[in-house]
């Protein structure tokens, strides 16, 4: 991990003093890789907050704690407001499960679904990594950013395609619109608030989401608190799903 | 409580509609605040939460069905009547180190226009706390309280009283063996527990095994806790396996002890593609004894192994419209003929008591009212539900309309409902629940010809 690091901000010096040649020596992939990297720790947990926020400026918001190990493994709780509180989601690959206290076992959903109504759906909260889902299939230059664009690997992912807009000196992304296979954009996601949460790790806290299929509304995601942590596999299965409050610490 | 009582509902509501309008239009204030404060999350924590719901009900009796002429075959009611039902439902949680523990006690307070008795059975499952007085009852009660150990992720040990979450089926759970029924017309209900002492642990693997859990599970029958799980005191004995195989949820599990009926169960979960999911379930209960009915007021005991089954699909659209479709068999139900008998017993007693005055007959057939007036009675049903996520673009509104039939009598249970956010800690949720059928079915049968709620929930 360090390694990476270590890399990654090599890279980034270069990129920074070289300009536009050092830059185009890294590939798509290299790119996609470095991204999801810099946007979070192979494994971590963290805390977020969701605010939708309509037209009238009425907004809501939801609190949510959230682990994530390795390529394939994202689990959630509802901390806030009390109506969600203890609802969780677990993601293991394609496969997505709901706990809600009241109702019996776990049930299966879809990247599709909302969880908490308004723009963010059940990819956007469980995101693996970008590289876990998706293929690059070219990197263009533009300015002080690269234009980086993704297929999906598979039928089930949220989005068929995603056009990222990645800033060449932090190699984070600034915006990703996210289209459907016809090529319409279901959204716009836009990262902001560059923040340092410590152990030199810096990314953007804030994600504001926007869609031309919901006009004047707002979805915010704000990260806090997010730190690299280890977890065995076994917090990420079904049994655990009503448990993963007790591993905040 | 006078007719005026009935205003009190309204009111509360308003009130609470009121305050979340005062409290929307005083937002002035920047679009988001980036920082938000993380809950606390202490070595030591402690949390408390919960619900109060207020709920309105008004129901046109069927004074035509066999409940009313046997509850009330001696005192005739209006047709419209009036329920309410002031639930607190407080939760508090406590974590030390390894050890935590959660509790959710209930307290009801109800009041019913129609007269309660302890000796009148319930028409349905979550009508069940009006039993004391005339027309006011309460009660206090643990839904929940566990104490649990968990020294490691793969290890935890619970004891205390417990909901035993087993099954796929949304409506129905044929292998919940230690837990009480679902309300076929309000499923997501949380539920009171057993008390029991259950283990889990859980292991992970790389392959197409990838988790294994095993969680045995003891509970204790006695006189004064689980009473109605077996038939005695005895200790019973259970557990389940579950396995996450090739991306398939499956689950094996049984339970036996002393005056229970062993049992033996399977059910599984698995996504066809992103938007198209299907479960199902099984359960054997061996040495099942049915009280059945006979058509000359006698009764008599069949002793069988029951066999039940439970086949469901969801799928959702685009427009995030949700269709859920359930197939139950309940190999411990009545065929539509078994049905039709006590039915026609029942009405032909009514019509003699009308006659003669002589209850003899009608109470022949309330010494088996508590095996066929209770919910889902009979052997198959179709569970239909869809669900449209904030339709007509209204945020946080939710409507649904599910359909409940009995395909042996084809007789049904028609329920609109909607469920709307007002504000993150208020939710209202007005409901019809129609009964459908002739005088010789099931949902023909039911107290009410139509009952219709509104339900005022208030989270903190």
């Amino acid at each position: 991990m360090h390694s990476l690091k270590y890399v990654l901000f090599v890279a980034a010096v270069c990129l920074v003093l070289g300009g536009g040649n050092q830059a185009s020596a890294m590939d798509a992939g290299e790119v996609l890789l470095a991204v999801d990297r810099n946007l979070a720790p192979v494994s971590y947990e963290s805390y977020r907050k969701l605010i939708n926020i309509e037209p009238d400026g009425s907004k809501r918001e939801y609190v949510l704690y959230t682990i994530k190990k390795g390529q394939d493994m994202v689990a959630s709780v509802f901390l806030e407001p009390s109506s969600d509180k203890g609802r969780g989601t677990l993601r293991l690959g394609d496969n997505m499960w709901l706990h809600i206290p009241s109702v019996a076992k776990p049930v299966r959903i879809t990247s599709l679904q909302s969880v908490t109504g308004g723009i963010f759906n059940n990819a956007d909260i469980m995101r693996l990594d970008y590289s876990a889902e998706y293929t690059p299939e070219s990197l263009e230059e533009s300015g002080d950013a690269y234009l980086l664009r993704l297929k999906a690997k598979t039928n089930e992912v949220a989005y068929d395609r995603l056009e990222m807009l990645v800033a060449k000196d932090r190699l984070v992304p600034t915006e990703i619109k996210c289209l459907a296979a016809s090529g319409m954009l279901i959204k716009t996601l836009h990262f902001k608030k560059m923040t340092d949460f410590g152990d030199g790790f810096a990314r953007p806290a804030i994600v504001e989401t926007d869609s031309p299929l919901h006009k004047g509304y707002l979805s915010v995601m704000i990260f806090a608190a997010m730190k690299a942590r280890d977890f065995s596999d076994e917090v990420f299965t079904l049994n655990y799903l009503p448990r993963i409050e007790t591993l905040r610490q | 409580m006078t007719k005026a009582g009935t205003w009190l509902g309204p009111f509360f509501c308003l009130a609470l509609i009121l305050a979340a309008s005062a409290s929307a239009l005083a937002q002035d204030e920047p679009l988001y605040d980036a920082d938000f404060d993380i809950p606390a999350a202490d070595e030591q924590h402690f949390e408390f939460w919960g619900q109060a719901e207020f709920r309105m009900y008004e129901r046109l009796l069927n004074r035509d069905s066999a409940v009313y002429a046997q509850r009330f075959y001696n005192s005739r009611q209006d047709e419209l009547q009036a329920d309410m039902l002031l639930q607190i439902k407080p939760e508090l949680s406590v974590k030390y180190e390894t050890f935590g523990f959660y509790a959710r006690p209930r307290a009801d307070v109800g009041w019913s226009q129609l007269p309660l008795s302890a000796a009148s059975e319930p028409d349905e499952p979550s009508e069940r706390y009006f039993k004391d007085d005339k027309h006011w009852a309460g009660e206090v009660m643990l839904e929940e309280g566990v104490a649990a150990w968990r020294p490691d992720p793969r290890f935890t040990l619970e004891a205390g009283k417990k909901v035993l979450k087993w099954g796929k089926g949304y409506a129905w759970n044929p292998v919940s063996f230690a837990s009480r029924p679902k309300d076929v017309d309000d499923p997501d209900q949380t539920r009171e527990g057993y008390v029991m002492g259950v283990a889990d642990a859980i292991f992970s693997f790389d392959g197409p095994l990838q988790t294994l859990a095993f969680t045995p599970v003891v509970v204790p029958v006695w006189e004064r806790a689980n009473t109605g799980l077996a038939s005695d005191e005895s200790v019973l004995y259970g557990g389940k396996l579950y396995l996450l195989l090739s991306d398939v949820d499956v689950d094996v599990m049984a339970m036996a002890g002393d005056h229970y009926d062993t049992s033996l169960g399977f059910d599984f979960a698995a996504n066809i593609t992103d938007n198209f999911a299907i479960h199902g379930e099984t359960a054997v209960r061996l040495g099942h004894e049915k009280t059945v009915f006979h058509d000359d007021g006698t009764r008599s005991v069949h002793t069988y192994d029951a066999w039940s089954f439970l086949l469901g699909a969801r799928y959702l659209t685009e427009d995030e419209t949700t269709y859920l479709l359930e197939y139950y068999h309940n190999g411990e139900g009545y065929t539509a003929s078994q049905l039709e008998t006590y039915y026609d017993y029942v009405h032909t007693a009514y019509d003699t008591y009308q006659t003669t005055g002589n209850a003899a007959d009608l109470n022949k057939s309330k010494k088996v009212s508590s095996e066929y007036n209770r919910s889902s009675v009979g052997q198959d049903y179709l569970y239909f539900r869809v669900s449209q996520k904030e339709p007509f673009d209204i945020l946080y509104l939710n409507t649904t309309a599910t359909v409940i039939m009995n395909l042996g009598d084809r007789s049904l249970s028609l329920n609109p409902e909607a469920s709307y956010m007002l504000t993150s800690d208020i939710e209202l949720r007005p409901r019809l629940i129609l009964p459908l059928g002739s005088s010789d079915t099931e949902f023909g049968n039911k107290l009410n010809a139509a009952r219709g709620e509104l339900r005022c929930v208030y989270y903190f």
